[in-house]
């Protein structure tokens, strides 16, 4: 009777939203980066999967109407960019110059670390898109025939050690400029970084929410030549 | 019909974005096509803020909502996982830090040459 509750459709949604809240609420409750409610939400999806054993493809039934939403929430980031059109051409070859900058980095530096400790073709490509947002990283990383479970783990680890750390990069580096600071945050750790980078300043978190999906769309360029 | 109108807009670029992609000759994420034709659409004043806002702004604040099945779907390569822990931690983090510095001194050194070109082009 489990078995067939679990693989109706609703079930795997009803999940997701319920689970999905509780990390919202437990988020507004403990402001720090590693309690994210992408994290608690998987966890909670994950417990409730494996306690009353139920197989993953009953779950996804019900999941894989969630994820259809995945490029509608894409599209929509032009819209905050556009909302940043000021700043923007204020800034513009700051903007160009830094994102190219640390799109090209990034993945090159991966290319070759993954290189380096050997890994397969299929992780490897799950990597590359590591340093955008999950958004663009997912559809990436299963062009480029990677496995975006992987790749989205990969996103939220770089994104809530970058979004911990970053204050402390700028300190380290004395980097006194917030143009710079703001383009960084978001070049190297997507919107868990901005997150951070709205407490910084205005300046900081709206350039580096333009380097999200600036970096996310150079990114998809390039992978297109490796 | 307000959301209705606005779910029409977004997901009708969506699917062409789907459709070009398909038509291209090289891989190219559908959903950074919608974006990019979005945007342009913003640009050019075709589609006006108030026609997509309220569904864009309600997917872009629960973002992290969409994501949550293929997180999910990692206990499935959870033996590829194990097996790459620490490759995948090290290159994780330390990619960050070095994409972090180089940005940042990118920009300062780009802000740093258009100070002292803007001087130069004052003084002759």
């Amino acid at each position: 009777m489990l078995n067939q509750f679990t693989s109706q459709p609703i079930f795997g949604f009803t999940l997701c939203v319920i689970a999905y809240c509780i990390g919202v609420k437990l988020k507004s409750r403990f402001n720090y980066p590693i309690v994210n409610p992408l994290i608690v939400s998987a966890v909670i999806c994950i417990a409730v999967l494996l306690v009353f054993g139920i197989p993953l493809e009953n779950f996804k039934a019900g999941a894989s109407t969630v994820g259809m939403f995945l490029a509608p929430a894409t599209a929509a980031l032009a819209l905050s960019m556009y909302r940043q059109m000021k700043v923007i051409k204020k800034n513009i070859v700051p903007i160009i110059v830094g994102c190219t900058v640390g799109s090209a980095v990034a993945v090159i530096s991966i290319a070759l670390l993954c290189k380096a400790f050997g890994l397969t073709a299929e992780i490897t490509a799950s990597l590359i898109p590591k340093s955008i947002t999950t958004a663009i990283a997912s559809d990436l990383s299963a062009q480029l025939g990677g496995i975006p479970s992987i790749t989205v783990a990969a996103v939220a680890v770089t994104g809530i050690f970058g979004a911990v750390m970053s204050p402390y990069f700028i300190r380290w580096s004395r980097l006194d400029n917030s143009v710079a600071a703001g383009l960084a945050i978001g070049a190297s750790c997507h919107a868990l970084g901005t997150s951070k980078a709205v407490e910084l300043g205005e300046v900081e978190g709206s350039l580096s929410g333009i380097a999200v999906g600036l970096c996310g769309l150079i990114t998809v360029f390039l992978s297109l030549f490796i | 019909m307000k959301i209705f109108g606005q779910i029409i807009r977004l997901f009708t670029l969506c699917c062409i974005g789907d459709l070009i992609s398909l038509m291209l000759p090289f891989p190219f994420p559908g959903s950074v096509i919608a974006l990019v034709l979005l945007f342009l659409l913003l640009i050019s004043g075709l589609i006006k803020t108030e026609q997509i806002n309220t569904v864009s702004d309600f997917l872009l604040k629960n973002m992290s909502f969409v994501f949550l099945p293929s997180t999910v779907s990692i206990i499935s390569y959870i033996d590829v996982f194990k097996s790459i822990i620490w490759q995948f931690l090290f290159i994780c983090i330390i990619t960050t830090v070095i994409t972090f510095f180089a940005t940042a001194y990118a920009v300062k050194f780009t802000i740093y040459l258009m100070n002292k070109f803007r001087k130069e082009s004052k003084d002759a």
